[in-house]
């Protein structure tokens, strides 16, 4: 089967109805057992507990990034290919993109003022991400503003595509720039084997629960615009 | 018991973290489980009458 045979909006509904129990199962393992333990390492000999926020963080900030990079794909399909499945798959993801980046900006916050006794500072990292939520809510914003269901998609996916310009600038931005974030260490082998399993189990129950959201909100989207075309056709006829 | 409630003394700053997060996530499940069940009733109602 092919990836546009699923672009079928009546097809669509039949798969993810099929995979989305277990992606949200899948999910909800993860973060419990992740969290679990998350809580039964050791503290870091630097960091102490605060390591704890680490696997908060770094998950939160990856899935918002990687659901820009899913946004931005889905953004460039729609606008080449015309498919409005397409549209409708970017314009769900930037809400909880959105949610996501937050949470990363909160937890990271939390986790600087302990660790380098600042909330927040205006370097490279911090404010590109910073600029990710930006983009997320201008996104959202221009979409709501623009009445025209195609207009808008077209003009929210342009944002989309020139924004991902930023996400390469987010992951590179503490090797260009001085800054108090720690480098990218994770698959530098710098972070102690005991605290990757509950990171890594982190990680997979972000992104999870992203797609599981996501695909909730495609079939949701899907239904509402099932129900107008339904409206349109009565008042037609 | 205490130990684990004080964080080493990051209490403050590991528990609303979590809080944060909790917040967030569960905040997303609801609204969007409640956004498909709105849908859903609609486009049953609108498909009964």
């Amino acid at each position: 089967m092919s990836i546009f045979e699923l672009a079928n909006p009546k097809r669509f509904m039949e798969v993810s109805g099929l995979v989305l129990p277990w992606i949200a199962a899948a999910a909800a393992l993860a973060l419990v057992v992740g969290l679990i333990l998350g809580f039964r390492v050791p503290p870091d000999y630097q960091q102490g507990e605060t390591i704890r926020i680490m696997f908060l963080h770094v998950p939160a900030a990856t899935t918002a990034m990687m659901a820009y990079g899913a946004m931005a794909v889905a953004s460039a399909v729609g606008l080449i290919n015309r498919h409005p499945l397409a549209d409708v798959a970017a314009k769900t993801a930037a809400p909880l993109g959105a949610v996501f980046t937050a949470l990363g900006l909160i937890t990271g916050s939390l986790w600087g003022k302990p660790m380098w006794g600042a909330w927040w500072v205006w370097d490279g990292r911090l404010t590109s991400f910073l600029l990710l939520l930006l983009l997320y809510l201008g996104y959202i914003a221009l979409g709501s503003a623009i009445e025209d269901e195609t207009r808008s998609a077209r003009a929210c996916a342009i944002l989309a595509i020139i924004g991902a310009v930023n996400l390469p600038i987010i992951y590179f931005s503490v090797t260009w720039w001085t800054t108090l974030h720690q480098a990218n260490s994770i698959f530098a082998g710098k972070i102690a084997p005991v605290f990757l399993w509950p990171l890594f189990l982190m990680m997979g129950g972000y992104t999870l629960l992203f797609f599981s959201l996501w695909l909730v909100r495609i079939r949701t989207e899907i239904l509402n615009r099932r129900a107008r075309s339904v409206m349109l056709s009565r008042a037609a006829g | 018991m205490n130990e684990f409630l004080s964080q080493g003394g990051y209490a403050l700053f590991v528990w609303p973290a979590y809080a944060a997060s909790a917040i967030g996530l569960a905040g997303m499940i609801v609204a969007t489980l409640a956004a498909w069940r709105k849908a859903k009733r609609a486009l049953t109602a609108l498909q009964d009458s």
